[in-house]
């Protein structure tokens, strides 16, 4: 069920709400489930609009399959972006992405890892080329709690959220809860 | 005296504590969530007011309950409202309730009372925002608070035996927090006092709704009920399947419960000798098991036996005690370790009850913000070492055999709850929700080459096991972050996930209806309003 807003264009989100939507239509979109869980620790990192709309359009144009980040021609971020900071947290000195996919998001998950992990990554475009390396601990970002979405944007990856949804059956309420009328 | 004191014992093994079997014989602490606010209650000094009760004749209408905290103040605004018998259910798919009601940030202005008027009773079909951390919804247990209206306008106070058997004049069907449709994050609020420990603003709703039963009931009869009739008054729950996968999905936080449980038991079974004052304590929390257990009754024919059992097993075990000659902690609890699982979950809360001086510092690390992280200059062949050492139970499973992947969990589309399916005959498996760890960490095991591979290498060529070599490999420092068990396994019944996590909660009788779904009651025994500062108690009984 969508969640109704005072504002038609604009629904007002918790953090746990929009985790739990990006957790769900990660999934959909066929991300392994680490990945998806990666994605959705990041948005709380995401500040913007337009970063979380590029994670739209990245998981609607689906899970690009593992990906080398060391060797890939065109780095898909969502695939790319985990590993390339484990390669850097395992001792890599630099990891360069050709051509990635989505560049709005390495922002918001590098800023991730830092917190998460304390894997200090800092990116730097040359070209088509993106540069990762260990980079000097930053004093961890300041994000709002809450996130205003656009609806059109929330029907966006709600409808991913929706592929791992299953109808409920008669045989899977039985014995779920209490009896339809309950009067003790 | 002081209780002597020496080296505390190694803590109980994940390999014993983390199996459904104990987790399904689990009882409240004094360091269950309830009785953690008892004492933060008295703690902080709280100031309780109702600064609004505009309740009709009917018992219809709204009420405010302020109490504050430190220096912040939060109020309980409970709407009742009429409710049609048959419209009356308890299933979490229902749409009314003889009761809302909202934990809100602050004391509530006109306009916020209006704005949540319009919103609360709807429950998840409304809207809250970020001064609203709480939301919740009764039903009234029709017979129980017609006998006790009724009572009280005869002039009489209500029937002891009833009260005693149902326990609760309201029953809660969900309790909701954290960001769930709009309410607050924790994160907001978990600095605060009072309010940091794991749902402590749940336990707060609900300890403020059990005390807006107790109002209603006086409102309506005309007549005060008795203190010790109110006391044994909690709030009932009916909670189901959407309470299980939480306790999958917050490893650490469930490695934190566990580990502070179980360091507190080892803090207890180092003391060498028990005083006198300690001794006549434990006779008498004895008793009060023993008048527990017998008032305990359910209608399920299995859990009635299990009662039954253990109220013989209890009986036996106190028997020959004395206060003046009471045996070590450790000497009693060994001989707990000779009976059932029931026995020794229900000894050690019992052990631990007469040292809250020696535990009670330990329920601040009940709660953490940490998550899992991947660390990725682990080797693969490190991994599946450390997988054979802490996850041999995952790996003997038989995943070949049908029944250990008999049922499959999902997320239902009508109500977004968590549900259960049998594999081999309802649609949905292929969008199963992943509360398979055992079956995971098996796949990894398999797939993990045995050479020293860095173990980011691999996992960017098989993304499909990230997951799990993240979960896995916080096993070492959090032993109790799994259950020990296949969740999908056809004999895995979550009852015993659902009596866990109420136990951490302080919830007393446990009646399961089925292996999906059970009734409690929470916080009888606690404080009322003008009893701040008393200690909740362990096992309540009339």
């Amino acid at each position: 069920m969508a969640p109704q807003s005072v504002d038609a264009h604009a629904l007002d989100l918790s953090r746990s709400e929009l985790r739990a939507l990006l957790l769900r239509a990660a999934r959909g979109a066929g991300l392994p489930l680490g990945h998806a869980e990666d994605w959705s620790r990041a948005v709380s990192m995401f500040g913007d609009e337009a970063a979380l709309t590029a994670l739209a359009d990245a998981l609607e144009a689906g899970w690009p399959g593992p990906c080398d980040p060391t060797s890939a021609e065109s780095a898909k971020a969502l695939s790319a972006l985990p590993p390339a900071v484990d390669a850097l947290g395992a001792g890599a000195g630099r990891v360069v992405m050709r051509g990635v996919d989505y560049p709005a998001l390495l922002a918001p998950y590098l800023d991730m890892e830092r917190l998460g992990r304390g894997i200090h990554a800092v990116a730097t475009v040359d070209g088509p080329d993106t540069h990762l390396t260990l980079g000097a601990p930053q004093p961890a970002v300041s994000r709002p709690q809450r996130m205003l979405m656009p609806q059109q944007l929330y029907d966006r990856l709600n409808t991913l959220a929706h592929r791992t949804y299953v109808p409920a059956t008669a045989a899977s309420r039985a014995g779920a809860g209490a009896g339809a009328n309950d009067t003790d | 005296m002081m209780d002597g004191a020496a080296q505390f014992p190694a803590l109980r093994p994940a390999e014993s504590v983390m199996t459904l079997e104990r987790l399904g014989v689990m009882q409240p602490t004094r360091l269950s969530f309830l009785r953690v606010l008892a004492r933060d209650l008295a703690r902080l000094g709280a100031c309780f007011t109702r600064p609004e009760w505009a309740i009709d004749a009917a018992g219809h209408g709204h009420a405010v309950y302020t109490v504050t905290l430190g220096d912040h103040a939060y109020s309980l605004i409970a709407f009742s409202q009429d409710l049609a018998p048959e419209a009356r259910s308890d299933r979490v798919i229902a749409t009314a309730w003889d009761a809302a009601f909202v934990l809100f940030d602050g004391v509530p202005e006109a306009a916020d009372i209006a704005r949540l008027a319009a919103q609360v009773p709807h429950q998840e079909a409304g809207r809250l925002g970020p001064r609203e951390l709480v939301l919740s919804r009764a039903n009234k247990s029709v017979r129980l608070f017609a006998e006790v209206v009724g009572a009280l306008r005869a002039g009489r106070q209500p029937d002891r035996a009833t009260i005693a058997r149902c326990g609760y004049l309201m029953r809660t069907t969900a309790v909701y927090g954290n960001g769930k449709f709009g309410l607050s994050d924790r994160a907001a609020y978990a600095d605060r006092p009072g309010l940091s420990g794991p749902f402590a603003a749940e336990m707060l709703t609900v300890w403020l709704i059990r005390g807006f039963t107790h109002d209603l009931v006086e409102h309506l009869g005309g007549a005060p009920l008795h203190r010790d009739l109110k006391r044994a008054l909690g709030i009932g729950n009916a909670t189901g399947l959407g309470m299980a996968p939480f306790l999958v999905s917050h490893p650490l936080l469930l490695d934190a419960w566990f580990s502070v449980k179980e360091t507190a038991l080892a803090r207890v079974l180092a003391v060498e000798e028990v005083g006198a004052e300690t001794g006549e304590a434990l006779i008498a929390l004895a008793a009060q098991a023993q008048r527990y257990l017998a008032s305990w009754a359910v209608d399920d024919a299995d859990t009635m036996a299990d009662i039954e059992a253990l109220r013989r097993d209890w009986a036996a075990f106190t028997l020959d005690l004395t206060a003046a000659a009471m045996p070590s902690p450790a000497t009693l609890y060994a001989r707990a370790e000779a009976g059932s699982l029931a026995l020794q979950e229900l000894a050690l809360a019992w052990l631990m009850e007469p040292f809250g001086a020696l535990v009670d510092d330990l329920v601040e690390c009940q709660a953490t913000p940490f998550e899992p992280q991947l660390d990725p200059t682990m080797t693969c062949a490190d991994l599946r070492e450390l997988l054979e050492t802490h996850g041999a139970w995952a790996l003997a499973i038989d995943f070949d055999d049908a029944a250990e992947q008999g049922q499959f969990w999902y997320v239902s589309e009508e109500k977004l709850e968590p549900r259960l399916g049998a594999r081999a005959s309802e649609p949905g498996a292929d969008r199963e929700t992943p509360l398979d760890s055992a079956r995971q960490f098996q796949a990894l095991h398999v797939a993990l080459p045995g050479r020293a591979t860095p173990l980011w290498q691999f996992l960017a060529q098989h993304p499909e096991h990230r997951a799990a070599a993240r979960r896995a490999q916080a096993l070492p420092r959090h032993p109790y972050a799994e259950v020990r068990a296949n969740l999908i396994g056809s004999y895995a019944a979550p009852i015993h996930l659902l009596r866990a996590k109420l136990s951490f909660f302080g919830a007393t009788r446990f009646d399961p209806k089925s292996k999906l779904w059970t009734r409690v009651t929470l916080g009888q025994g606690l404080p009322l309003f003008d009893e701040i500062g008393r200690e909740g108690e362990w096992l309540p009984s009339l």
